[in-house]
């Protein structure tokens, strides 16, 4: 990407606004509400893999387990830092993939246990 | 590139980090090496449990310690640390369950801690949602509580820096050397030399392999332990839950955030370093905690990990001297070093600058007898 285009587009994709306008915050994790602007006050503070800052803003632990903003943040990361996208390490995806509730996981081994005895 | 400091500190989890940050305060130059970044071992995987019901002498008063230090946390750091005092419900099944409980509380009380055993009922009060089924009872301390391991990290290692300390992360300790039985200096993956009298050997699990690069061996031993959190749903509870039964859980609800984060001691153990998760955790945790609090079978889980326990053999930290003259140790935390560290920190910090910590460490020294086990691991 050219300086001139990573200049006029942020990482969300969306175009700044002309200087002189006061820019919007951009919320870039909506489940843990990070912004922009502390993701990038992060990365400067020198957290600058996926996963510091995961442990400082919580990006990635939601509801959602960073599937809304991950890969924008690698994005940020690489316009703060040059390391590219592509390169950088995505946090481990952790299971259950998609939230379940307590009682059905619980439950599961029972059925497991309980196909086994009727065997 | 050679530099110089009073205390080199190995190891950016929340042992180096509290002790680094106390060095720092009573005047030494730190620089603290970290060789990923800071909470990437065990600090990062840990659920934040905060309690003083232990039966040993020194933990407990280690625990009392660092409880004051966490009360008041978020105002000597700058930023919240989330802490709540919550408490810790420790829950009895049977009777010889009830009876050891009885026999700590007895302990405990004799250093003032306000603990006591409450009826099945009380417990219910205190946990509304409780199944009462088979319970005895339950040791409760009101006064334990949780905190956030990542605030309380970064906030000791933002007091390094602000104290004219130095954190250098991604730069892993190779070697250390020695003249004439003293340390001189580490040497770093960069190539970088920096000298020290003191070095503070804080590297968690790894803590063997640091020991090694001087010849003292440190038996900390790593086994896995998983974890789970939920989707944040209202306030049901404040304690953490201990079930101590072989296949019971502890979880506690997050405070501040509305989370439900809780593991199991796996038996048998399971040794080694590895952190991948299991199939078994993910039914079976779930399982033991909706048999205790059933009305928790609706709340989702968002996701699990695992992380690894440095266990020294009788399950008490491993803190203080050794034979190398300036070489220090502070590790096999044994599942509670998040809780111990602020106090651990401070002391350790007293030892290195001092010679003489306010609470003497002899009993986590590494040559001590180690037949004696903590009952309330
Ligand atoms: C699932 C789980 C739940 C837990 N729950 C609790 C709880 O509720 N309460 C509690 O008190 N404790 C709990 N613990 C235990 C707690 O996490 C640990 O006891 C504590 O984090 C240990 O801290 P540490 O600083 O000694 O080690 P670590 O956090 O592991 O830090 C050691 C650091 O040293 C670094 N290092 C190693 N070798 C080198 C080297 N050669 N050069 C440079 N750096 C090096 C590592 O990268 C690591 O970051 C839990 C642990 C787990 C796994
Ligand atoms: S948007 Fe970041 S975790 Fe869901």
């Amino acid at each position: 990407m050219s300086k001139k285009s990573s200049r006029a587009r942020n990482a969300t994709g969306v175009k700044r606004p002309a200087s002189g306008v006061k820019r919007p915050v951009t919320t870039v994790c909506r489940c843990e509400e990070a912004t922009e602007q502390e993701i990038r006050q992060a990365i400067r503070a020198g957290h600058h893999s996926l996963e510091e800052i995961k442990r400082v803003l919580r990006t990635g632990m939601g509801h959602c387990q960073g599937r809304g903003c991950l890969r924008i943040i690698a994005r940020i990361v690489q316009e703060e830092t040059g390391i590219p996208a592509s390169e950088q390490k995505m946090p481990m995806p952790r299971p259950p993939l998609k939230p379940l509730p307590l009682g059905m996981l619980g439950r599961w081994q029972d059925d497991e246990r309980g196909t086994m005895n009727d065997e | 590139m050679s530099k110089t400091a009073d205390t080199v500190v190995i190891g950016g989890g929340i042992i180096g980090a509290a002790t680094g940050y106390y060095l720092a305060k009573m005047g030494h130059k730190v620089v603290l090496l970290e060789r990923d970044f800071p909470c990437s071992g065990s600090t990062g995987r840990c659920i934040g449990g905060i309690r003083a019901q232990f039966t040993h002498d020194l933990s407990i008063r280690v625990m009392l310690e660092s409880i004051r230090i966490f009360s008041k946390l978020g105002d000597e750091l700058g930023q919240s640390v989330e802490w709540h005092q919550g408490g810790y419900l420790f829950l009895a099944f049977d009777l010889e369950r009830k009876k050891a409980f009885l026999d700590a509380i007895r302990i405990q009380q004799g250093y003032g801690l306000n603990v006591e055993f409450i009826s099945a009922d009380k417990c219910g009060q205190i946990v509304p949602g409780l199944d009462q089924e088979g319970l005895v009872g339950g040791a409760y301390c009101p006064t334990d509580g949780q905190a956030d391991p990542f605030k309380v990290t970064y906030g000791y290692l933002a007091g390094i820096k602000r104290l004219g300390g130095e954190v250098l992360v991604r730069t892993e300790v190779k070697q250390v050397r020695v003249r004439r039985g003293r340390v001189v200096s580490v040497v770093t993956d960069k190539g970088d030399e920096i000298f020290a009298p003191n070095i503070l050997n804080a590297a968690g699990c790894w803590a063997d392999d640091v020991g090694k690069m001087v010849g003292v061996e440190i038996p900390v031993k790593a086994d896995r332990h998983e974890s789970l959190v939920t989707e944040s749903v209202e306030r049901l509870f404040d304690p953490m839950l201990v079930d101590y039964r072989s296949d019971g859980c502890y979880f506690v609800q997050h405070i501040g955030t509305g989370h439900f984060i809780g593991c199991y001691t796996p038996v048998p153990l399971v040794p080694g370093l590895q952190i991948d998760s299991s199939d078994e955790f993910i039914t079976e945790m779930p399982r033991r905690m909706v048999r205790l609090v059933p009305k928790l079978g609706g709340v989702k889980v968002l996701r699990q990990w695992a992380g690894s326990y440095g266990m020294s053999p009788d399950g008490s930290p491993l803190c203080g001297k050794t034979p190398v003259d300036g070489f220090y140790v502070a590790s096999g935390m044994s599942g509670h070093g998040f809780m111990f560290g602020p106090a651990i920190g401070k002391l350790m910090a007293e030892l290195i600058v001092s010679g003489e910590p306010s609470l003497p460490l002899d009993q986590f020294a590494l040559d001590r007898d180690f037949s004696k086990a903590e009952a309330m691991k």
